[in-house]
């Protein structure tokens, strides 16, 4: 019987463990966080994209592979690896269905949020309650759970991992042994010393929005030894959040969707990109980059009463005021500057029938950069104005790995006994953009297949 | 504890929490109460009222939420509704003084209880010579020669009036809260979905694939659903035993203690034990389950209420046992004395959970009907 240890403690690492189980091997799952922090940034997810030639149990119409394929090649602007992104397409069926043969709940389809209920496959209760169950199953099966156990350092010989360097509860080192191992354990994203050797100094502006237990340990030793790395270490994706999210762990309710609505200032007061370019779901993402690129990460965005019931509402009270001059004030933004710009941007406006249900006529014509959807005067108080930061969702540096989800060196060779999954692999197939719910497949699908061959080994 | 000020502060702080849940959202289908929070924007105490009380208590939405503790947001939906469900009791006890018994509830019942306990002895001693307590009575209307039939009847019937008054007066607070109208309670449909929901439990059964709720850890299952029907239903065959214990009193002119063979005692036994068990295995769940996400505020109310609940069916079975043998006397006294206070104390303890809980389901009936058309 093959000893198997499985570094992290998300949905990848998870699917990895009950497929080593299954397959009859001794588990153990390492999960740096406490038991209640555990999950890393599954916890945050709602679901998984997967193909269906037909309707299932909870994915309404079908998803053909071909257009899946296309809507991948679209994000990441044709580069990813066609194998495995092929692959990981093509198995999302299978995990699905493995996980609904697991007890795993789905959600019934519903008219849902970003109406993806063709696509994805939504987790019940989200992803915390599907990490929780498949913490059972990985517990009825065998698998034994060590929260606290960080993974400092992976020691490899040559093409092989000769043990692992662990810090425990109580802060001691101890070592590590097993016939294979599977590194699950994310991206660097919540490692600020890092971020800011990546991304420079203003990264300290950004908000992670997911879990901070992605320190990136294990990634990092791994490439420190000649692992072959995928994906660029400047490049993470960010969208816009609530300025006033906490630091990590703000999730979903961070999320702001009146953008569209209103108009975008910066710290000088200034407008700088087109807040109505297309629908919202489609744009959130390049907010992220946009803001980060502006004085300070920071962005305010202006809406007046007109358009204040249009959206999801937001978790954070929004500052409110009777007149602009109030709510510049208000917003520590420069006044006059402020005043100008939405003068401008008043006069500039041409009316047209305001729909936002499709990419309306309400333009600005005559701005140096223009609106040019649901453009409307913001002149109906009270004025509502939400700061905008930087929340960082991923990184996308990872390790190469085969269709056998085994892990590369950099001079060609293969490890014999080190397989991964999740996040530190998604860079194989996302080589840049996001595919809503892409990132639990790719765990899910090469969790089961480094589970499966680190069983075997 | 559940006092004014704590109510306006729990009120305060479900209000936030109630706008983490709608700018979530991902317990939509976990159970009835998130579809109907994201129906409102902001959250009045007639709102929390009515959302805490259709609040099961499955949990689910604790242990699946990336917001509970110890994350900053502190989310802990069962717990706050459950602290709320009680203000909302507090508030709407008839009368209005009584409701301060729900603050201490567990010390309230247990002293009430001994009192109840103590009167019967002591009724029963005056009816009685004090020594005529251990001796043993046989034949029919036996029980009558302890406590007088006359006193059991006026007692009980005096109780009874005050309970049926408080439940309607209570009732009416909850439903006429938000703006609903009595006279909407007509609508029969409303009340062929509540009175189905309520008879199923169907709102312990998730959502709607009937995944069940979590009662000890993250797992779901059914186990505090059927516990739960074993007292409801071991409750409502004791209310059969009882009435028809009367109707063979009054009409047929038979007098208890009632044939083993009686559809009296065959009901009233079978009531019983469906009670203990059901009460055993809801206790069990209590002390077993996480306690994040309860109040320990409320476990004197919760225990008190169960072992009130099992101790008059135990007392009752014991006495159906015994009941021929000089124990007979001091069983019935401590009986009658159980069931005395849980009739007394029947509107300003758990009991009303069943009240405002079912008024929740007609309000639920009617929001969802809204929603359809």
């Amino acid at each position: 019987m093959n000893k198997v240890i499985v570094i992290g403690g998300g949905n990848a690492a998870l699917c990895a463990a009950i497929s080593a189980a299954d397959e009859g091997a001794k588990v153990i799952l390492l999960e740096s966080s406490p038991r209640l922090w555990r999950g890393g940034n599954s916890q945050h997810t709602r679901n998984m994209r997967v193909y269906h030639p037909k309707p299932t149990e909870t994915l309404v119409d079908s998803y053909p592979l071909e257009e899946y394929y296309e809507d991948l090649l679209k994000v990441t602007k044709n580069e990813t690896n066609e194998e495995l992104a092929k692959l990981t397409l093509k198995s999302s069926l299978d995990v699905y269905n493995w996980m609904l043969e697991k007890g795993i709940y789905f959600q019934p389809s519903l008219k849902g949020t970003l109406s993806l209920s063709r696509t994805n496959a939504f987790f019940l209760g989200g992803g915390k309650t599907l990490v929780n169950r498949e913490y059972q199953i990985a517990t009825d099966l065998g698998v034994e759970i060590l929260y606290e156990h960080e993974v400092l350092n992976v020691k490899l010989k040559n093409n092989e991992v000769e043990f692992l360097e662990v810090k425990l509860p109580n802060g001691k080192i101890e070592k590590f042994k097993a016939d294979a191992y599977v590194a699950a354990s994310g991206g660097f994203e919540s490692n600020r010393e890092w971020l800011r050797e990546a991304w420079g100094e203003n990264s300290k502006n950004y908000l992670i929005r997911g879990t901070k237990f992605n320190q990136g340990k294990v990634l990092k030793s791994l490439l420190k030894q000649g692992i072959q790395k995928i994906g660029k270490e400047e490049q993470g994706h960010a969208v816009a959040v609530d300025g006033r999210a906490p630091l990590y762990d703000g999730g979903i309710v961070t999320r702001l969707d009146c953008v569209p609505f209103g108009i975008v200032l910066n710290d000088e007061g200034k407008r700088f990109y087109d807040e109505g370019e297309d629908f919202w779901p489609k744009r959130y993402a390049i907010w992220g980059r946009l803001v980060a690129s502006q004085p300070n990460q920071v962005g305010h965005v202006i809406i007046d009463s007109k358009s204040f019931d249009l959206f999801m509402p937001s978790v954070f009270e929004p500052t409110k005021a009777d007149t602009l001059e109030e709510l510049a004030e208000k917003l520590n933004l420069p006044i006059n500057q402020v005043i100008k710009t939405i003068a401008e941007f008043n006069s500039a406006v041409v009316d047209g029938n305001f729909d936002l249900t499709q990419l309306d006529n309400c333009i600005t014509k005559g701005l140096e950069v223009n609106k040019t959807h649901w453009a409307r005067r913001i002149d109906t108080p009270p004025y509502y104005g939400y700061t905008l930061r930087p929340g960082v969702t991923f990184t996308y540096l990872g390790v190469k790995i085969d269709k056998d989800a085994r892990v590369y060196m950099e001079n060609g060779k293969a490890m014999t006994n080190l397989f991964a999954t999740g996040e530190m692999v998604a860079g194989n197939i996302l080589s840049q953009g996001y595919l809503a719910g892409i990132g639990m497949t790719i765990g899910g699908v090469f969790g089961r297949i480094a589970g499966k061959g680190a069983a075997n080994v | 504890m559940f006092n004014k000020e704590d109510s306006i502060l729990r009120l305060k702080d479900a209000s936030r929490a109630m706008e983490i849940c709608n700018a979530c959202r991902y317990c939509e289908t976990l159970c009835p109460v998130f579809p109907q929070i994201t129906q409102f924007r902001t959250f009045d105490k007639p709102t929390l009222n009515y959302l805490s009380n259709l609040c099961h208590n499955c949990k689910g939405c604790y242990h699946g939420c990336q917001y509970a503790p110890p994350h900053e947001f502190n989310l802990n939906i069962p717990k706050t509704f459950s602290e709320l469900r009680v203000d909302s009791y507090i508030q709407y006890a008839f009368p209005n003084i009584l409701g301060k018994l729900f603050a201490k509830n567990g010390t309230v019942v247990s002293i009430l209880i001994a009192i109840c306990i103590g009167l019967l002895f002591i009724a029963g001693a005056y009816f009685n010579s004090a020594d005529s307590l251990f001796t043993a009575y046989d034949g029919k209307g036996s029980f009558f020669k302890v406590i007088p039939y006359e006193i059991m009847t006026l007692v009980s019937g005096l109780i009874f009036f005050h309970v049926i008054v408080a439940f309607i007066i209570g009732f009416k607070r909850f439903w006429t809260e938000n703006g609903d109208k009595m006279s909407e309670l007509a609508d029969l449909s409303l009340w062929k979905y509540a009175m189905g929901a309520a008879a199923t439990l169907k709102h312990l059964d998730g959502g709607d694939n009937g995944h069940g709720c979590n009662h000890i850890d993250d797992r779901f299952g059914h186990s505090r659903k059927w516990y739960h029907h074993g007292v409801m239903y071991g409750f409502i065959l004791t209310l059969i035993s009882t009435t028809l214990a009367a109707i063979y009193h009054h009409f047929l002119g038979i007098h208890a203690p009632y044939d083993f063979d009686s559809l009296v005692v065959i009901t009233g036994t079978l009531g019983g034990i469906l009670m203990v068990i059901g009460c055993i295995g809801l206790t069990y769940i209590k002390i077993k389950a996480d306690p994040i996400p309860m109040s320990q505020k409320l476990l004197g109310m919760d225990y008190s209420f169960i072992a009130m609940l099992a101790l008059v069916n135990i007392t009752g079975l014991l006495l159906l046992v015994l009941r021929d043998g000089i124990w007979m006397p001091s069983l019935l006294c401590i009986h009658l004395g159980f069931v005395l206070a849980f009739f007394l104390i029947m509107p300003y303890c758990k009991f009303v959970h069943l009240l405002y809980r079912l008024g929740a389901l007609l309000k639920y009936a009617k929001f969802d009907r809204q929603n359809q058309n």
